[in-house]
């Protein structure tokens, strides 16, 4: 039974990752990491990275990979201001910021299934897209509304929010036909196919469900900074990369695709950047450590996944 | 003839846990036609591939010539003068025949470079023609050439480099009379020479009449070497199964039974595989599809589920007043199909027993769209009992399980869904005895239940043993068709198959 006890070994990393996270830095920075500022500020910067990865663990459990998440967030984020500066309607706002969350999902995952195993290829042309469109708006001068709507970004509210995602995405992950038809098709599309399951339908709902989650994240983002650049959310789709394959996600999707993937490499990949700064790290040499561990971790998961992949 | 050419001492063979050879010995002199003969995993193949360097050993010597000999692969070894023609097809397609039967040798042709065709082609003409084979053009591409004069470009592939030993695995299963001719001429002209030839059959008849020394492999083991004059079929059967065959591994009864009440009809069915297809499958009846692999009766099983769709003709679910559409509509309709490619096309191996099995069951199993984790247990369980699939859990990994048992989770979806028509692909490749007894069984006891099933299959004695009709494809058309209650044989069923 070798096999068994790698397996509870590979399962139980992500869990040691975020002890070990978390003890290291709270010692070096001699206990600021877990002071009651610095941990607002932590729940602020998961608050969106953990949103989002909920929904975009149904796309990795399927072997594929969303790159338009931070465009898309900017361009809600610009969308929302607009009608709040037309219109002064947050509520208006909310609903729009939405609709063009599920809309680009529902575009961004049609496309991404027509090109099977180059699903990345369209979700970058739209990157590009998006990201293009937010540079020419920001061009013109950074969109600001006013301070006054700062008052919804309250951190009560945000924790609410993932809760009620958390609970919800844990069952739609385990629980019904789009989690585990997602992990399916990672595992074996060929045979999903032949076993009835529509492979095209349940791609695009995963990314509808990651545009959704987009858009909710675009909201929060959108009244914190109350600022829009050519600059707004970019990166973000890394971030999102970065911690689901911290928390143990499998490239090629997969049984190996667990839901606590999405929530202990959100807090590990945080805490990680987070108290690293604290510790007085230039932000250069963050982004030389964060580059090399996660270069190490995909290659982890690659030879891990090795047997997963026959084609 | 004490002249010894190969000789093999204690070969040991295993595949993770199967054993395929234990302690195997075998010596052919100079001028033998030894017969290689055993059931499908006795080890024939195991033995043939080591000796072609195909694969490697466990342990174990082998001098050849009086030398020590180790190939390191298939080119080493015709290099040392040991060539082989294997089972499956061996040629590559969308290049010309002379390419082929100098593929891996093209630096003979090379000038600066560039591969001297006109030569090539005169040379392959020139090895054909020795052969006695007259009407392949080595100019063309192979692809304007059957299966069985494919088989004899590959022959003549294997005899270019005029080796000592000839390897010949299950090749004349695909060769008509007039190929076996040649063949056999060449086998006889070896022998003359000097020169030895290992045959691998299932046609006890052809081995007996060719081959001076047989060698009957049971299980790994060798059981026995016997010479011509103590040939007799009947003994030899039995030392191959090592007992008396029993009389109910295949069906018992030999009438063609069924409901006149049709479920599955193919109209006019034409793709880029097959052509004009038509045939009806009734309720309670077994319906085989037999014929070499390329014929396309693999395609009939897709376009039949609703995975390929035809270019031309109708696919329809009679009984259920439906067409086929697409694998998903198939499935709700009450149809199941499992891939002949088990492990690429129908399991996901990375995943556990459960997920394999409940994966086309979850609208049975959910209230509202959460799936009861309990249901889910009690009907993966009951598929796991029902089946006897061997494992600790059903959370075990698939990929773990031997290939018998992969296949029983593959089947367990279609019961457990309690299909009407079963479209199975070769269901029992890859699966020891034991398994395909307990297949066969279940196949009887749906078949009495009224559920249909379409059995794809190349093995012959299979069809035979368990189908009411058996319907023979050729080149992509139906060219046979037989009832159980008349006599169904091998030969029969092979005279329409080339």
């Amino acid at each position: 039974m070798k096999t068994d006890y790698k397996k509870l070994i590979s399962d139980f990393i992500p869990y040691i990752a975020v002890v070990v996270v978390i003890v290291f830095f709270a010692v070096v920075t001699d206990g600021k990491l877990l002071q009651a500022d610095n941990m607002k500020n932590i729940i602020n910067k998961i608050f969106s990275v953990m949103l989002i990865s909920l929904g975009a663990m149904f796309i990795y459990a399927h072997g594929a990979m969303d790159l338009t998440i931070g465009g898309l967030l900017g361009n809600c984020a610009l969308v929302g201001s607009l009608i709040i500066l037309s219109t002064g309607s947050v509520l208006l706002a909310l609903v729009c910021i939405v609709a063009l969350g599920v809309a680009i999902g529902i575009i961004n995952g049609a496309l991404a299934a027509n090109f099977k195993d180059l699903s990345f290829l369209p979700s970058l042309c739209l990157m590009f897209i998006l990201r293009g469109i937010l540079q020419y708006m920001g061009n013109k001068g950074t969109i600001k509304i006013d301070a006054s709507y700062g008052s919804y970004d309250n951190v009560g509210v945000k924790v609410l929010v993932i809760a009620i995602a958390l609970i919800l995405t844990y069952y739609l992950f385990d629980y019904t036909k789009l989690g585990k038809y997602n992990r399916a098709i990672g595992g074996n599309d060929i045979a999903s196919g032949q076993l009835g399951i529509n492979v095209f339908k349940y791609k695009v709902l995963a990314y509808t469900l990651t545009g959704f989650a987009v858009s909710i994240a675009a909201f929060f983002s959108m009244v914190r900074s109350r600022s829009i650049s050519a600059e707004t959310g970019s990166g973000l789709e890394f971030d999102v990369m970065v911690a689901l394959i911290f928390g143990g996600m499998p490239l090629s999707g997969g049984s190996r695709a667990r839901f606590h993937c999405a929530v202990l490499g959100c807090i590990t990949a945080t805490v990680l950047s987070n108290g690293m700064t604290l510790w007085g790290i230039k932000s250069e040499t963050i982004s030389l450590i964060k580059g090399i561990l996660f270069l190490m971790l995909v290659y982890l998961s690659y030879k891990k996944s090795k047997g997963v992949l026959p084609r | 003839m004490s002249d010894v050419m190969l000789k093999i001492k204690n070969l040991e063979k295993s595949y993770d846990i199967v054993r395929a050879l234990r302690g195997v010995n075998i010596e052919v002199s100079k001028g033998e036609i030894r017969g290689l003969i055993g059931e499908n995993g006795s080890g024939k193949s195991t033995v043939s591939y080591i000796i072609s360097g195909m694969q490697k050993t466990d342990s174990g010597t082998m001098t050849f010539m009086g030398e020590i000999y180790e190939p390191k692969d298939a080119i080493d070894a015709g290099k040392k003068g040991i060539a082989m023609v294997v089972q499956e097809m061996g040629t590559i397609s969308g290049i010309s025949v002379a390419e082929n039967i100098f593929v891996g040798k093209e630096d003979l042709f090379t000038k600066c470079g560039v591969v001297k065709r006109k030569k090539m082609n005169k040379e392959a003409a020139r090895i054909l023609e020795a052969l006695g084979i007259r009407n392949i053009n080595p100019n063309k591409l192979i692809d304007a050439y059957t299966f069985e004069e494919r088989k004899l470009i590959e022959i003549a592939r294997a005899m270019y480099e005029s080796p000592k030993l000839l390897i010949i695995d299950e090749t004349t299963t695909a060769l008509s009379h007039k190929g076996r001719d040649v063949l056999y001429r060449l086998m006889d002209q070896m022998a003359k020479e000097g020169k030895a030839v290992l045959f691998i059959s299932h046609d006890l008849e052809e081995l007996m009449e060719h081959c001076n020394v047989l060698t009957i492999l049971r299980d790994g083991e060798i059981i026995d070497h016997l010479t011509k004059e103590k040939y007799e079929s009947n003994v030899i059967k039995k030392l191959m199964v090592g007992r008396e065959i029993e009389g109910d591994y295949y069906r018992a009864d030999h009438t063609c039974t069924y409901d006149e009440e049709i479920v599955l009809e193919m109209k006019h069915v034409t793709n880029d595989v097959v052509f004009d297809i038509n045939f009806k499958l009734h309720r309670g009846e077994i319906l085989g599809f037999s014929g070499l692999s390329e014929s396309g009766i693999h395609d009939i099983g897709r376009l039949a589920f609703g995975i390929n769709k035809p270019v031309y003709g109708e696919v329809t679910l009679p009984s259920k007043g439906k067409k086929v559409k697409d694998s998903r509509r198939s499935m709700e309709a009450g149809v199941g199909y499992v891939s002949k490619n088990r492990d690429r096309e129908s399991l996901i191996l990375e995943d556990s027993i459960r997920n394999n099995i409940a994966i086309n069951a979850y609208d049975l199993l959910k209230s509202g769209i959460i799936i009861s984790p309990k249901k889910e247990k009690r009907y993966v369980d009951e598929q796991v009992n029902t089946l006897r699939i061997k494992c600790s859990s059903s959370e075990q990994y698939v990929s773990t399980l031997s290939g018998g048992n992969k296949q029983k989770v593959a089947f367990g979806r279609w019961i457990g869904m309690d299909a009407d028509v079963l479209i199975l692909d070769c269901p029992t490749r890859g699966v020891d005895i034991g398994v395909k007894s307990a297949m066969y069984q279940l196949m009887t006891k749906l078949k009495k239940e009224g559920k249909s099933i379409l059995i794809i299959s190349e093995e012959l004695s299979e069809v035979i043993g368990m189908c009411d009709r058996v319907l023979v494809v050729r080149d992509g058309q139906i060219s046979g068709e037989m009832r159980r209650d008349e006599a169904m044989t091998e030969q029969s069923i092979i005279e329409y198959m080339i």
